[in-house]
């Protein structure tokens, strides 16, 4: 957000409304999020995250942007009211701070005891005082990296900034899980991912010890920020604050006491996960970012990390919940030193010693330490569930030996030493894992292979850790921090994490990943050596942020909507290489600010010239626009939207931010799009099969029972990727899947929006496509409204989109929409006042049924989300395929009549 | 006359000859159907149908006016295509579609040409058009008369005669409200029309509210719009849902549903008619007394009427489980009141049947009644009447 040197005061001014506009939209999101969204998803929580660091940047831009003001009178942009909703404090809190104070700035003078005073009398709760106690801590810190105008160079990943402001109920439960998960990730970025340890071998130090280096730094900086240092004045600040709203910590103490008193749980509770999640992000991005060598990570660990240590713990305390995991480990001062000075080859041990005390450490105390490793064989199952990533297995399984683990071939190396473990920790661990998984992804570097890096780390950590720590008990979370990058990043179940696309990536870090897990614990240590090099060129307690700032970027370009890790790796991959490159497109899309540059930049990413996209035959109208067939470096779908007004211009760019998000094998891939109006498009792969509409209602394909459910089961798949990245499909339908070659494909998802407003305006009467009604829920059922449909989104949530599965696989099963033949107030009013289409002529069994029944649920709440649905596909009884028997029959036959 | 159109049954091959009429729809004959008489017997079939029409329930006037109908439907010679037409202007947009007011090149004929989006393989095109050819035999002083249906460019048209006042519902923007002589002429009239076609041609409806009744500067009052292609209903690309129903309560729930839910329609059509404004949700007595306040005889058109938005399904849900509406009391006769009541029976099996309607004293009475509805017609919507027949 480098601004013009010298901008007059109205350009400030204008700045400050744009800022404003875009505050509202995140903010508006964001309240969406924490009160529509099920917070206790990794996936949420990480969005939240996100925008909970893009709003921290704004705010911060506008008081910066607002001190340059000449005249501040009747300026009041950064809206106190605002600002402690974003936070997440109670009506009440919020009215009793807006009495006593009368702007952001004003309330970032008061202490923390000021604060609690004024709210003391409302009876709020501890956890928002640490909340808004460690939003302001952020806001400051990212005040005053832009106040230094280096925010360029270090852009603090949002899920930094965060505070996690979603409710605490679901907090409380995270806890538990969160803090050791952050642990896990800190675990994985010290524990040496493939890529680091191949690039420490080929490399040797010299080369950018990636993601290892980052993770231990990270664990380092939270560590240190606990010891706090002197050196970084800035550090200083936001730590206190954040403890002293906690009680816990008056002063800076030593990190080690520090982390032990949080340990003690109070820490805990404060902080849910995020911080985890920003310490592994960070970790990756300083993996990509410190591309320092790995000879520098040794004297780093000595000198400058304990500056950095300081610098870093802001961002760490706030969001670590480190305490907990520290706290296993309480280690400390030995573990600091061992930390420091363990090197490659010693650094097992001393890793292990050191994770008690540094923040990163307590991942490893918190990983499993359970680790027996699987043993694997190969064996043919028609139809199975890779345990690991969720997603079918056609052919060959790779199945445990001793505990019936089941994976794919390619998740294989994925899979954690588990063996044996019972299946609710393994879920807990992946549940955890997902959670820091987010964090993961944000690495500067190409996303993918953070996630696969990770993953391995986290690994290759808990293998250590084991060593390290006597006590067998499993971490949860641990385990589920691995788990979690693999399985969070569905979308990137089609492509597993060592996908070629991941190798082909220019970054050395990948290359890494071969490297055996044994080898890589000692590395991460030398990576940890590798962020050291930021520190000192930043000079502020700004490791964090530094480190954060590539995660940033990735997180930005999420934060508009449902901004998920995965998505960012999507974007990463081409972008990677500049990070700041791939920052300024992600807040050129979201907030669509006038930074020229940003736009520029953005642009080029996904913005396909339209003079370049060859048009061939129109292959069909949607209320969208038309679709093309087109060729664009290959066959591509192209779809023009008729799009006039500039609202619809805004909505467009959402959705592009969102497409691009979206890597899955049951999604269709999203290309590009023609960002520039009039010529407006979004350019797809070109799906070469025929829809399920075309299939059933036109060619009236029947699909058998076993066949039924595998599609059943592909679009659970595809639509708990998008759920899970928060995005609504607001449209599922059988014309919007594809079957190519046996795989579903599901276009056209969150389109929706954009194509409500090209719609013909017909006064005082709905347009009512044929075959759309069926799939609407009966809340959206009920707000259909023929006044003010222009106006008025249609309520359309994750639920709906279960609901509109439900009619997807009634068509699947009858060959026919539900509700045929009736005119459409008929089906508006049936659906609206709970009644199903009955079921009594479908010749299909009651397991099948009762999937029509559940997602057809009027309540929403009583649907199953497209997870259990899945699961519940997946154990239908399923049809034996008639297989000749292994004699030959005819023989035989022929055998008996002879005899 | 009405008890013929009961005894009536009419020869298949009668009804088959009809298309004859317009020799190009032979193309579409269904296999079924009896060889076509060659175009040369065309006088015959009209000689037929004439006959036919005497069978009707029609005096000479109506009768006429059929035979001048078939009579120039007989110079449209060939099959219709797009090219054959001029376009004069749009009438509208109705269900599906918009409607042009167009000249017949070749004949001179001013027709309403309807055009309905529909991407369908070509099978399903001509089924349709096929059905759609049910309307050659849909002659009827209360049905609008058909020219003929064809497929160009994605679009399927539907000609058909030229109503130069347009549907009730625009007569009742521009009047306000029908006085209760003009609604009984009209009821009397959409009730013999909706008999004819289920007595002549076992069909129903299915949409009967007033931008589906036509009326002409000759005061002629004409059905239209009718659902006589399953197929043609099915492959519509949209539906329209607007801020009105005319449903019925039982088709709304998905049950079974007859005849008698036109009229419910019909009864629902009469009372937004009566009182300028859809009865749902009932207005209320302020309301009322603003229409009516200076007297039933008033004809004042510019009440004000702003009816309580409702959300579709509310509106839906309003018909199936409150009280139906009503007329006003005291404002129309009782024998109106009755009639409306009767027709908005939520129970179908209640409702009066199409018979009783017809018998009802309050259509008795406006059939023996002579009401100048083409005076009316022509002062509301400022035509000129014409010098007809």
């Amino acid at each position: 957000m480098v601004m013009a040197n010298e901008p007059g005061d109205e350009t400030l001014k204008k700045e400050l409304e744009i800022l404003q506009s875009m505050i509202d939209v995140s903010a508006t999101t964001l309240e969406g999020l924490r009160t529509q969204c099920v917070t206790s998803a990794e996936l949420t929580r990480q969005e939240i995250r996100t925008l909970e660091g893009k709003l921290i940047k704004l705010f911060s831009q506008q008081l910066v942007t607002k001190s340059k003001l000449k005249i501040i009178s009747g300026i009041h942009t950064p809206y106190l009211k605002q600002w402690l909703q974003i936070v997440g404090l109670e009506t009440a809190s919020v009215s009793a701070l807006s009495q006593r104070i009368s702007s952001v700035e004003e309330l970032q003078e008061k202490t923390e005891h000021e604060i609690r005073t004024i709210l003391g009398d409302k009876q709020s709760t501890t956890e928002e005082l640490s909340r808004l106690s460690r939003a302001l801590h952020n806001l400051k810190r990212y005040t005053d990296v832009l106040k230094r105008g280096d925010q360029s160079s270090y852009e603090t990943q949002d899920s930094h900034l965060s505070w996690d402001s979603w409710d605490r109920n679901y907090l409380k439960i995270k806890h538990g899980l969160s803090p050791r998960a952050t642990r896990t990730r800190a675990t994985r970025a010290s524990v040496p991912s493939e890529e680091n340890l191949y690039n420490n071998n080929h490399k040797t130090g010299a080369t950018i010890a990636p993601s290892p280096s980052v993770s231990s730094i990270n664990s380092l900086n939270a560590s240190s920020a606990v010891l706090g240092p002197p050196e970084f004045g800035t550090s200083v600040f936001s730590l206190p604050k954040e403890r002293g709203k906690e009680k816990k910590f008056p002063t800076t103490p030593p990190a080690k006491r520090k982390q032990l008193v949080t340990n003690a749980g109070l820490l805990t509770d404060s902080f849910p996960l995020t911080k985890s999640k920003s310490h592994e992000s960070q970790l990756a991005e300083t993996k990509g970012k410190s591309n320092g060598d790995v000879s520098n990570i040794n004297e780093t660990r000595n000198g400058t990390r304990r500056g950095r240590l300081p610098t870093e713990p802001g961002p760490e305390t706030t969001g670590f919940t480190s305490p907990v995991l520290t706290s296993p480990i309480k280690s400390p001062p030995s573990s600091y030193n061992s930390i420091g000075n363990d090197s490659d080859d010693s650094s097992n041990k001393s890793m292990r010693l050191q994770v008690p005390k540094s923040p990163q450490t307590p991942p490893m105390k918190g990983s499993m330490t359970h680790q027996i490793a699987h043993r694997f064989q190969m064996t043919i199952k028609l139809t199975a569930i890779c345990d690991m990533c969720g997603q079918k297995i056609f052919g060959k399984v790779m199945k445990c030996r001793e505990c019936k683990y089941c994976c794919h071939r390619d998740c294989q190396e994925k899979v954690p030493p588990s063996c044996g473990l019972p299946h609710g920790y393994l879920t807990a661990f992946i549940e955890n894992y997902e959670g820091n998984q987010g964090s993961i992804c944000y690495s500067p570097t190409s996303g993918r292979t953070r996630k696969s890096n990770s993953i391995v780390n986290s690994l290759a950590r808990v293998g250590l850790r084991k060593g390290s720590h006597p006590s067998t008990t499993f971490n949860n979370t641990q385990f589920p921090q691995p788990l979690d990058s693999s399985s969070n990043t569905s979308s990137c179940n089609s492509s597993t994490p060592s996908s070629p696309a991941v190798h082909t990536t220019p970054h050395s870090n990948q290359r890494q990943f071969h490297f055996p897990d044994v080898q890589s614990s000692s590395e991460p240590i030398k990576e940890v050596t590798l962020e050291t090099h930021p520190l000192p060129a930043v000079s502020s307690p700004r490791h964090h942020e530094i480190v954060s700032s590539q995660s940033s970027r990735e997180s930005e370009k999420t934060v508009s909507q449902a901004s998920n890790s995965n998505s960012s790796d999507s974007d990463r991959t081409p972008v990677r290489l500049d990070s700041q490159d791939s920052q300024v497109s992600d807040t050129d899309t979201l907030t669509d600010v006038h930074m020229a540059r940003q736009n520029s930049l953005s642009l080029k990413e996904w913005d396909i010239p339209y003079d370049e996209l060859k048009m061939f035959k129109e292959v069909g109208t949607g209320r969208f626009g038309t679709v093309f067939r087109g060729y664009w470096h290959g066959d591509v779908a192209v779809k023009l939207l008729n799009v006039k007004d500039d609202k619809t211009l805004e909505q467009f760019k959402m959705e592009v931010a969102i497409f691009r998000k979206t890597r899955h094998d049951n999604l269709i891939l999203f290309m590009g799009a023609c960002m520039k109006p009039p010529k407006l498009a979004i350019v797809t792969s070109f799906s070469k099969g025929n829809t399920l509409f075309t299939h059933i209602h036109l060619r009236k394909d029947k699909f058998n029972i076993n066949k039924t459910t595998m599609m059943g089961q592909q679009i659970c798949q595809g639509m708990g990727y998008l759920h899970a990245k928060g995005i609504v499909h607001k449209d599922l339908k059988t014309k919007n899947i594809f079957l190519e070659n046996g795989k579903v494909v599901i276009t056209d998802f969150g389109l929706f929006s954009v194509t409500k407003l090209c719609f013909g305006y017909r006064t005082e009467s709905l347009s009512i496509p044929s075959g759309w009604l069926c799939y609407l829920a009966p809340a959206i059922m009920r707000a259909l409204d023929a006044h003010r449909f222009q106006e008025n989104e249609l309520p359309f949530t994750i639920f709906s989109d279960v609901y509109a599965f439900g009619t997807v696989w009634y068509e699947l099963l009858c060959g026919e929409w539900p509700f045929k033949n009736q005119p459409p107030e008929a089906v508006i009013w049936q659906v609206g006042k709970g009644i199903k289409q009955p079921l009594a002529n479908l010749q299909a069994s009651a397991e099948v049924k009762d999937i029509l029944m559940l997602c057809w649920q009027f309540k929403e709440d009583k649907r199953p989300d497209f997870q259990k649905l899945s699961d519940i596909l997946g154990k239908l009884p399923k049809k034996k395929l008639e297989r000749s028997p292994s004699h030959p029959v005819h023989l035989s036959r022929s055998a008996e009549s002879v005899f | 006359m009405s008890k013929n159109k009961l005894n009536l049954t009419l020869p298949p091959g009668a009804i088959d000859q009809t298309p004859n009429l317009t020799p190009t729809t032979t193309n579409y004959e269904e296999p079924s159907h009896p060889p076509q008489p060659p175009p040369t017997v065309v006088r015959n079939d009209i000689d037929h149908i004439t006959a036919r029409l005497e069978e009707l329930d029609m005096d000479d006037i109506q009768r006429r006016r059929i035979e001048v109908f078939l009579c120039q439907k007989q110079k449209i010679s060939g099959d219709l295509s797009d090219d054959d037409f001029e376009k004069l202007g749009e009438l509208g947009s109705g269900n599906g579609g918009v409607v042009n007011k167009v000249r017949h090149k070749s004949s001179g004929l001013i027709m309403a040409r309807k055009l309905i989006h529909l991407e369908v393989k070509p099978a399903i095109k001509k089924q349709i058009i096929r059905e759609l050819k049910i309307l050659h035999d849909c002659n009827f002083a209360h049905i609008v008369g058909f020219y003929g249906a064809f497929y160009s460019d994605g679009e399927i048209s539907i000609c058909i005669e030229y109503m130069d006042a347009g549907s009730l519902d625009l007569i009742l923007k521009k009047a306000g409200r029908i006085p209760e002589n003009i609604l009984g002429k009209i009821t009397s009239a959409v009730l013999k029309g909706l008999s004819y076609l289920r007595d002549k041609h076992a069909i129903m409806h299915r949409d009967v509210k007033p931008s589906n009744i036509l009326v002409n500067s000759s005061g002629e009052i004409k059905i239209c719009d009718f659902g006589v292609s399953g197929q043609l209903i099915d492959s519509m690309a949209n539906s329209f849902v607007g801020t009105r129903s005319y449903m019925s309560p039982e088709r709304l729930q998905g049950t079974h549903y007859s005849v008698q839910s036109d009229i419910y329609s019909l009864g629902l059509s009469l009372v937004e008619m009566a009182i300028g404004m859809y009865p749902i949700p009932p207005p209320d007595a302020r309301t009322l007394a603003a229409i009516f306040g200076r007297g039933k005889d008033s004809d004042s058109p510019d009440s004000p009427k702003v009816p309580r938005p409702m959300a579709i399904f509310e509106l839906l849900d309003y018909i199936v489980n409150e009280p139906p509406p009503k007329l006003p009391s005291g404002i129309f006769s009782q024998e109106f009141e009755d009639f409306v009541d009767r027709c908005l029976r939520k129970n179908p099996d209640e409702r009066a049947d199409l018979k009783t309607l017809m018998n009802h004293p309050w259509i008795k009475k406006w059939d023996s009644e002579d009401v100048n509805v083409a005076e009316w017609i022509c002062q509301t919507m400022d035509i000129t009447p014409p010098n007809r027949p």
